[in-house]
Parts: C-alpha cells; sequence; structure tokens
C-alpha cells in the first residue's frame, strides 16, 4: 500500500538531513520502540510494539522486529529500506524523505511510503481494516519524526 | 462388529468437547467422545493454565471478560480439586504501564470483576520476587487450572453419566444416511482399521483442526490459526499469577503451575495451517526478558523446557457485534452437524452448555443443561482407579492401574496424582471400548 504526504518542520534543512539520514538519532523518534541495536553503520534492528486493537482480545500490542537500512540517496533524499517481521511472518517496506530547504530555519519534508504486510495483512483482514492500521502506523511514524525534529 | 448407534457423537477431546459430552449425557443424550489421540492432549494440554479473571480482557473485550468472571466462579465451585485459588497481580512497572492502569480499574468495575489495591510494599511482602520498582499493584481473582485434572475429571463425570469415552480413534468422514443418521467414519489407530458409528447429531469439535476436519468433509468453517509459546522455569518463584498492567502484549502473564513457573505469551502465524508449532530460542529470550522485568529472579531461574500450541480463533469482522468469542456453527447441509469455534479454556463449560442447547434442540430433548451445578466426579484420583479394579479393563491394564495405586501413602503420592489422573483417562476409554465392542 502506498501513501504520501508532507510536513513542515522548524529546523534548517542541514538539521533534518543529520537527525533524519542518522541511524541511532532517526530509531529514537519513531514511536512505540521496544528496544533497538545497530547492526552495522547504516542499518538498525528494532523491535516495536504495534497497537493492533480490535483485533482478538488477548493481543493489543503485537511485536513488530525491523531491520531499518538508511540511505542517503542525495543531498535532499533520504531512503528507509525496512525488513520487518511480526508474528513470524516477514513484511517489507520503504519510506523516502524528500527535504526542501523553506529558509528562515524551516524545512519540508515530502514523504512516500510504501508497505506490504504479506501473510500478516491476510489474518489480520479477517478482523480489521488493514488499510487504516497502515494508515495509522505510517501517520504515527511521521508525527514521531515530526516532533524529534521540534525539539 | 455390532452397529453402534448414539444420539450425538462429538469429535475432539479437548476442553470443549469434553464439556459437551458431559453437558450432553446429563441431559440423558446417549453420546461418544471420539478423539484421535487422548483427551486434552492438543491445545487443551498445551496451554497457559490459567483460569482467567477476565481482567486480562477488561478493556479489550468486556463480554469474553464477563463470561470469564462467571466461569472462572462455577468451576471453582463445581471442580475444587483441580483449581488452585492463586489469587492473580496486575503490576505497573513502566510510567506507560501506570498511564493503563486508570482504563483498566474502570473497566473492572464495570464488568464486576472484584480487585483491590495494595500498596507496592505490601504487595512485595506479599510476594517477595516481585519487581520492587512495582509503581501499582491491584489483585483479581485469577486462578490456576490444572489441565489433565480436569480434563480427565469431566470424562469421568461423564462416563458415570453414561457417555463413552474413546480414544485413538480419528473421524475421517461424515455421511448423512438417509434421513436420522449421521455416519461418522473413523480410523481406530490402536488396530489400524475402519470403522462407522453412527449418531442422529454429530459435534465438531476439534479445536485448531475445525477448519481443516470441515473441509475434509467438504464444508467451510473459518478458522484463523495463530500459534503462540510458553516457557516452563525449574522454581515456583510466586505464589500469584502476575500479570503486567497493560493492554494484551506477548510476555505479560507468569503462571505458577504446580512446582514450576510458566511465562507466555508469544503469537505467530503458521506458514502451514497444519504444521505443528514449535518454540524458538527468541521466543524464550524474550518471554525471559519480558518475565524478569515483573519478576526480576526468573533471569536467573533454569528454563527447563518450552511449548507451543494453537488457538483456534474464529474469524470475526465485527467483534462488537459478536456476543461471544466462540460459535456454534449448526450447519445446514449436512443436517445435525455442528461445528464449535473459537473459546477458550476458562470458558469450556459454557460452550460445552451452548453446544449442548443446540444439539438437545435438534433432538428434541427438553432438559436444561446441569453442568453448572454439578458437583465433578474424580475428587480423589486414587479412590476412582481402586473402583476399576473388578473391570474387565483391569487385566489389560494391571500394572499401570498398580503401579500408580502403589504410590497411595508413600512418598510420591502428591506428585502422582497427575500420572493417576492420566491411568483413570485410559481405563474409561478402555472401559468405553469394550462396552461398544470396540
Ligand atoms: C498459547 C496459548 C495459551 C493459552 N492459554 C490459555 C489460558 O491460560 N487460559 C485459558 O482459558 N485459555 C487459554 N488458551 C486457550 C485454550 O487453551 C483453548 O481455547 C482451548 O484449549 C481449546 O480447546 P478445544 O477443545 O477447542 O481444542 P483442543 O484442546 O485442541 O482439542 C481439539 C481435539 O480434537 C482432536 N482432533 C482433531 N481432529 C480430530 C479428528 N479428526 N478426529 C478425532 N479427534 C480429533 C485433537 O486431537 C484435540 O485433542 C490458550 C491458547 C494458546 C494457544
Amino acid at each position: 500500500m502506498r501513501l504520501e504526504g508532507e510536513v513542515t518542520v522548524p529546523v534548517d534543512l542541514d538539521r533534518a538531513r543529520e537527525v533524519l539520514s542518522n541511524p541511532d538519532s532517526m530509531v529514537k523518534c519513531l514511536p512505540h520502540l521496544a528496544s533497538w541495536e545497530r547492526l552495522s553503520e547504516r542499518e538498525i534492528l528494532a523491535v516495536f510494539r504495534l497497537d493492533i486493537e480490535g483485533v482478538v482480545e488477548y493481543l493489543a500490542r503485537l511485536r513488530a522486529e525491523a531491520r531499518i537500512r538508511v540511505k542517503q540517496e542525495d543531498p535532499g533524499t533520504i531512503r528507509y529500506v525496512i525488513d520487518g517481521r511480526a508474528a513470524r511472518a516477514p513484511y517489507r517496506g520503504t519510506i523516502v524523505l524528500r527535504l526542501e530547504d523553506l529558509g528562515s530555519r524551516s524545512t519540508r519534508i515530502r514523504w512516500e511510503s510504501e508497505l506490504d504486510l504479506g501473510r500478516l495483512a491476510a489474518f489480520l483482514r479477517a478482523f480489521i481494516d488493514v488499510e487504516s492500521l497502515i494508515n495509522r502506523v505510517v501517520d504515527d511514524i511521521v508525527k514521531g519524526l515530526e516532533s524529534c525534529l521540534k525539539l | 462388529m455390532q452397529q453402534n448407534i448414539f444420539d450425538a457423537i462429538v469429535i475432539g477431546g479437548g476442553i470443549s468437547g469434553l464439556w459437551t459430552t458431559l453437558d450432553l449425557a446429563l441431559r440423558g443424550v446417549k453420546t461418544a467422545l471420539i478423539e484421535k489421540s487422548v483427551i486434552a492432549s492438543e491445545t487443551s494440554g498445551k496451554f497457559h493454565g490459567l483460569l482467567h479473571s477476565g481482567a486480562r480482557y477488561a478493556v479489550t473485550d468486556p463480554k469474553a471478560a464477563l463470561d470469564c468472571i462467571a466461569e472462572n466462579k462455577i468451576l471453582a465451585e463445581i471442580a475444587p480439586h483441580t483449581v488452585e485459588d492463586t489469587g492473580g497481580f496486575f503490576v505497573a512497572i513502566s510510567r506507560e504501564d501506570e498511564e493503563y492502569y486508570e482504563k483498566l480499574a474502570r473497566a473492572l468495575g464495570n464488568i464486576g470483576i472484584p480487585y483491590r489495591e495494595l500498596a507496592p510494599s505490601e504487595a512485595v511482602k506479599e510476594e517477595p520476587q516481585l519487581n520492587r520498582e512495582s509503581r501499582i499493584v491491584i489483585e483479581v481473582p485469577d486462578k490456576v487450572v490444572y489441565s489433565r485434572d480436569l480434563a480427565v475429571s469431566i470424562a469421568l463425570t461423564a462416563f458415570n453419566n453414561g457417555a463413552y469415552i474413546l480414544e485413538g480413534l480419528e473421524a475421517i468422514d461424515v455421511k448423512r444416511t438417509g434421513d436420522d443418521y449421521l455416519d461418522v467414519y473413523v480410523s481406530d489407530k490402536t488396530v489400524g482399521r475402519t470403522a462407522v458409528l453412527r449418531a442422529r447429531a454429530v459435534v465438531n469439535s476439534t479445536g485448531p483442526w475445525a477448519g481443516i476436519f470441515a473441509r475434509r468433509i467438504g464444508i467451510k468453517v473459518e478458522i484463523l490459526p495463530t500459534a503462540g509459546t510458553m516457557v516452563v522455569y525449574s522454581k515456583r518463584l510466586t505464589k500469584r499469577v502476575i500479570n503486567r498492567m497493560r493492554p494484551p502484549s506477548e510476555g505479560d502473564i507468569l503462571v505458577p503451575y504446580g512446582d514450576t513457573s510458566i511465562m507466555g505469551t508469544t503469537a505467530f502465524l503458521l506458514e502451514d495451517p497444519e504444521a505443528t508449532p514449535t518454540p524458538s530460542k527468541e521466543d524464550i529470550e524474550f518471554l525471559t526478558s519480558e518475565g524478569s522485568v515483573m519478576v526480576p529472579a526468573l533471569a536467573k531461574t533454569p528454563v527447563l523446557r518450552a511449548y507451543s500450541s494453537i488457538r483456534p480463533l474464529i474469524k470475526f469482522k465485527d467483534r462488537e457485534y459478536a456476543t461471544r468469542d466462540f460459535e456454534v456453527v449448526d450447519h445446514d447441509n449436512p443436517r445435525g452437524l455442528f461445528t464449535i469455534v473459537g473459546g477458550k479454556f476458562t470458558t469450556g463449560r459454557l460452550i460445552g452448555e451452548k453446544a449442548g442447547d443446540s444439539v438437545a434442540r435438534y433432538l428434541g430433548v427438553g432438559k436444561p443443561s446441569q453442568t453448572r451445578s454439578i458437583k465433578l466426579d474424580g475428587g480423589d484420583p486414587y479412590m476412582e482407579l481402586k473402583r476399576f479394579r473388578g473391570s474387565s479393563s483391569y487385566r489389560s491394564l494391571y500394572s499401570a492401574v498398580e503401579h500408580v495405586l502403589s504410590l497411595r501413602g508413600r512418598i510420591d503420592e502428591e506428585r502422582g496424582r497427575s500420572a493417576a489422573y492420566a491411568v483413570l483417562g485410559g481405563v474409561i476409554s478402555l472401559e468405553s471400548r469394550k462396552m461398544l465392542g470396540l
């Protein structure tokens, strides 16, 4: 599923790039983070607790593991490549951030994301609207990054 | 072989099938339960051991929580020998946990699940292994239920009320014969032969296999199998069940089961719904790490083993409007076939009552369910075994029965109770087979 949007943050482009392209600082901005470790210079392994309330009563939070590779494609473009597992089922996705300097300590971030929950989606679909779940997850991620940059 | 004709055949000897069998037997319905292996050997023998107070579901599914608290009380009344009234704590450790408290307390109050708040220092006095940094602690009426003890007690009570408990028989097909009967084709594992049992009503209570079995006989039942892992530690660290105060998540319940502690659970999807789930090293590490946040000593307690099993989840899109987390499906084709899907060990009796209602209605039996108030047999498994000394199966099982009986009055009497229940289960099955000439 493909989603896109944009946000404007009150920091200059260099600061935004510094935070968003550094795996260590970026990961701390992500919501529902339970733990993380660095795998290599550009790669981290993070564990989240995904909010799946409404699926089954005995599980409102599902552990989701994500290997996130951070790629700086050009000075204004950062790509996160995600390979993850939740409930032992693989999922994958990418988030691309395009940064644009708006001057006076302000940066516009246009983002695009593509998330494929694979087998997990087939399961969740029996209980909830998976599209709105993905919407919520991506929205949370963007909000997390945004509020981190505002600090 | 003589033709065996019953009013009802229940396929599957897990908790749901057992309660259904007892429910029907008590209504005077001639019932046979057939189990491909032995009773309570699948999910009902590989669960977490928690007799839910309902507190765990109070926020996410108040209807399920209401059923749990009612059944928790009933089971403690009718089968006290299978239940340990441990009580349970919900503990908030992080600030995020603390934020869940309000929601939980409100939900418990609305549903009517009794709880009491304790000062963390008082809680640590009562449970010395509890994390000393606990911020909020509440006590709820969680209990522990002993799987095989209960399963055999239900089977024994059903047998004593005229039901047949047949182990080692796998149902392979169900076919309608004329207007009145369904034929159940079974593969008899003990002799490698096929036999046919006939009944007016058949209940598919095969738990996680309900969908697979339905497909095998040409009907559709949607079931979503998800698996979970539990880890067993060598020591009982707490008197009570310890729950993490947060939305139901993986790794948030520690159950004191006999002399051990069992930490659970995880949730995972099976690539092949017919595959047997197995615990992974990551599951064990994860559960130990989560458990030790609540009870730090867990990290240093040796792991004895881990096991996994499958939840027979029902596919409900509109949970809000679903009345329960289980359903008894009354099939149009073939008429007389019913399928049980979903449920919990805690609500097994209620499932049996509802399945019993459907089957009794179909058979035109007016007698209502009795299981809510009948005291189960089997309080003393040694005594029950002794009763079979004169039976026809006694010669075949002489050594097994006498070995177990010899534990009585010896140093191992208490530890041997589970063995007594297990052998008792075998004797009931053999007796049932002999009575039917199987
Ligand atoms: C990880 C985990 C932890 C859980 N913890 C708890 C808990 O702490 N408390 C709680 O209340 N609930 C718990 N549950 C839920 C509970 O264990 C299950 O809902 C319950 O045991 C299911 O019982 P059942 O009779 O439907 O299925 P089962 O116990 O699986 O029984 C089905 C039976 O059918 C038999 N069968 C299958 N096919 C055939 C055939 N063709 N012919 C004959 N026999 C057949 C099988 O051999 C099996 O014995 C847990 C579940 C899981 C997965």
